[in-house]
């Protein structure tokens, strides 16, 4: 309680009262020994100066001492010194029993009050000490009768021992009361804190709950039912609409509502209309733009005068009688604003709760916003496979529409051509050779463009069927040798004494073959083109390894880097110059791989290229009996050993 | 010379293929649909059938199926047309119990060598395996 103590009030509350009022005891109490005393003695003068002295100073050094020692006991210490040092002024009595009397008991009494029986004791002998060192250098006469004025000062030190005690109870029973007091405003503090603390770790949870809601749940009216539970704590919403930006920015639309008031049919009606975000009446606007809580505690006639058309409508349909609207934030940006609101009675929220409310709207605002990009990423994908399949239906329209004429225009030319070869008619012959081959070309496109939609859709299929390599090399070197002739170019074939019989796709084989010789050819000009078959491995692993090399003009690093992606010709002006669909090595790689092999190029700028096709001898067939749930390559491969029979047989 | 049915829908593609068949010796009856074709061959079989396969009214795989079907007529080859070269056209006009096929646009030597060959083993080749 003193001011001056470091300690502060909780220390200083501990130390009993007489501790504390101990300076102006001292300062009444010493003179009064000392008054008894001087009184009592024959020849007061010899010691009336230094117990006078002692009698002034005592008081205050005890107090200097009593607040600068830091020891908790030390005001108790120097209680103990006033009874060394009152014992030893009243020793110099001779203890006489008057002033020695009255000195002990009121010791005994106030010591027992202040310590307890123990501090008694010590308070006693310390006086008891007192007594005795001085007494030993005076004449003890304890039976002395007493002057009168030492028995009225015995009397008053009594009487002042008394009045102190009273003073003491009085102070104490005050101490009691008020410790009592601030006892139980701290229960109250405590009991206060506690229900905060509560109510934050209910938030937290509800809060932590929410967004599990939100992680979890791509259905934002989930959200936001799950929004009113878990707000239910801070305020009783019984509805909640939310209203989004248009894509223009430039106003807003109601976008999706739950709890009270709407019914579907009003709410559509409300959802149809605009809400422009230049109205600062509307409070919804500005939550928006203002990016501010706007918080109508109680519905009257000034906000229903403010009210904007599409706010009136929204009022006439479902009248709230408060309501207070958040921002919608998502990664700093504002999309829209939520309103919560109350159609009983008025709401009122300090501002902790609306900032408690609002960290709830970012919950909510995440939920939206993941429900957006979702129906966003699904109609994307609707509209992806719509034009995916749009485009699997032009290309078998194509195949069929652009075909049937072409087969008349091929057929035709053909039949025109043996017209004129019986007619010997050269000139004719000629013309309608380069129609014919015109034709060709364009149908070569169409099937590469269908062979390469067919591989990336995942449709095409191997014909496999068992055939004389050497058979295969002698027509593909039939169809490719004109083409070496027109750029001077010697085509030289390689092949092993006996190649034997390969299962597999003949078709695309020779597809792929076709493809890689006349590129040898198309790309280099009086130079050379060489075809090289093997045959390595045995059994389940032999291989057959078809070798095209070239000394044409050959590819840098980086073109051979992309000369099997589609339209990968290393520049337009090479396409013009050489011609051909740009498919052709895409779809070969493919072709290879399907047939479980590999397609691969080395390359060097003005010297030539080396194209190597390994593909497997036997192409791995599960039987019928092995393959139940094969059952499409079942049916193939049976109906492919029919139609390998038949053209066999 | 055998006498060819050719079961076609594209009037075009009808008429290049049977003049240049004809050129070649052959006799060819013609029909526009599956149904046609059928009623043909059962009034008036032929040795041998070239069928495109897809055909209003019956198309060419129900027309290869019902022809082979049928005891009487089981016996003469069809050589199936695929308009598209799609292996699963060819693998389903196999299985409907086509002899064989050809694609178009016909290459004729090489159709001329399939005819000829089925022709040859007497229209037992394959049939209803």
């Amino acid at each position: 309680m003193s001011p001056r103590d470091p300690d502060g009030s909780g220390a200083a509350r501990r130390v009993h009262p007489l501790v504390s009022a101990s300076r102006w005891l001292r300062v009444g109490g010493f003179p009064l020994v000392v008054v008894m005393v001087l009184s009592d003695l024959e020849e007061p003068s010899r010691v009336a100066l230094p117990l006078v002295m002692t009698a002034l100073a005592w008081p205050h050094l005890a107090h200097f001492l009593g607040t600068r020692l830091t020891h908790r006991r030390a005001p108790f210490h120097v209680l103990l010194m006033d009874c060394l040092i009152g014992g030893a002024m009243v020793g110099l009595s001779g203890l006489a029993w008057s002033p020695t009397g009255a000195f002990l008991l009121v010791i005994i009494g106030l010591y027992l009050m202040v310590g307890g029986p123990w501090f008694m004791l010590q308070g006693a002998l310390a006086a008891a000490a007192g007594l005795a060192t001085t007494a030993s250098f005076v004449p003890v006469d304890p039976w002395r009768h007493p002057g009168p004025i030492t028995v009225f000062t015995s009397a008053a030190w009594l009487a002042f021992a008394f009045l102190t005690t009273s003073y003491l109870v009085n102070a104490t029973t005050r101490r009691l009361v008020s410790t009592r007091r601030d006892l139980a405003a701290r229960n109250e503090e405590i009991s206060r804190k506690t229900e905060q603390l509560r109510r934050a770790v209910i938030d937290a949870a509800m809060l932590a709950e929410l967004a599990r809601t939100v992680n979890s749940t791509l259905d934002v009216d989930e959200v936001l039912q799950k929004a009113i539970v878990s707000l239910r704590h801070v305020c009783e919403f019984d509805q909640v609409i939310v209203a989004m930006i248009d894509d223009d920015g430039l106003s807003a639309r109601f976008d999706r509502h739950f709890g009270l008031g709407l019914d579907p049919a009003a709410f559509e009606r409300l959802r149809a209309m605009r809400l422009p975000l230049d109205e600062d009446r509307s409070f919804v606007a500005r939550a928006i733009v203002r990016n501010t809580v706007v918080f109508v505690p109680s519905v009257g006639p000034e906000e229903l005068a403010r009210m904007t058309p599409v706010g009136r409508e929204l009022y006439t349909m479902n009248p709230v009688r408060a309501f207070v609207v958040f921002p919608l934030e998502f990664e700093d940006t504002v999309i829209g604003a939520i309103l919560f609101g109350r159609s009983e009675d008025a709401l009122d929220l300090a501002e902790d709760d609306l900032t408690k409310i609002q960290r709830y709207t970012i919950q909510i605002a995440t939920a939206i916003r993941n429900a957006r990009l979702l129906e966003e990423a699904r109609s994307a994908r609707a509209v992806a496979l719509e034009a995916s399949q749009a485009k699997s239906r032009f290309l078998a329209n194509m195949s069929h529409e652009l075909r049937t004429p072409m087969n008349a225009i091929i057929g035709y030319s053909e039949m025109l051509i043996e017209d004129a070869e019986d007619a010997g008619d050269e000139a004719l012959i000629d013309d309608l050779r380069k129609v014919r081959t015109a034709g060709k070309h364009l149908l070569a496109l169409i099937n590469d463009v269908l062979d390469l939609s067919k591989i990336e859709a995942g449709k095409m299929t191997l014909a496999i069927e068992a055939f004389e390599v050497g058979g295969l090399i002698d027509s593909v070197v039939t169809t490719i040798q004109p083409l070496a002739d027109r750029n001077r170019d010697r085509l030289d074939v390689t092949l092993p004494e006996e190649l034997g019989t390969m299962t597999t796709d003949e078709t695309k084989l020779r597809q792929v073959l076709v493809n890689l010789l006349s590129n040898a050819c198309k790309f280099t000009e009086d130079g050379s083109v060489r075809l090289e078959v093997e045959r390595r491995g045995a059994d389940d692993g032999e291989r057959l390894v078809f070798r095209v090399e070239d000394t044409g003009i050959g590819m840098t690093p980086e073109q051979v880097e992309r000369v099997f992606e589609e339209f990968a010709q290393a520049d337009s002006s090479t396409q013009r110059r050489y011609g051909g669909t740009g498919l052709g090595l895409a779809i070969s790689r493919r072709f290879a791989r399907l047939m479980g092999g590999e397609l691969a190029v080395t390359s060097r700028p003005g010297e030539g290229s080396t194209f190597t096709l390994e593909l497997p001898a036997r192409v791995a067939e599960p039987r019928a009996a092995e393959a139940p749930a094969a059952g499409e390559t079942a049916d193939r491969t049976e109906g492919e050993e029919s139609h390998g029979q038949a053209t066999a047989g | 010379m055998a006498r060819l049915l050719l079961v076609e829908d594209n009037e075009m593609n009808r008429d290049m293929l049977s003049r240049r068949l004809r050129r070649k010796g052959y006799e060819v009856d013609l029909a526009v649909d599956g149904q046609e074709g059928i009623d043909r061959v059962r009034r008036d079989p032929p040795e041998l059938i070239l069928m495109d396969m897809s055909l209003p009214v019956v198309d060419g795989w129900e027309a290869t199926r019902t022809l082979k079907a049928d005891p009487g007529t089981a016996s003469i080859p069809v050589i199936a047309l695929t308009a598209h070269a799609m292996s699963d056209d060819r693998q389903k006009a196999l299985d409907a119990g086509c002899d064989d096929y050809d694609t178009k646009p016909v290459e004729l030597p090489r159709l001329l060598e399939k005819i000829e060959r089925l022709l040859a083993a007497g229209g037992t080749g394959g049939a209803g395996a």
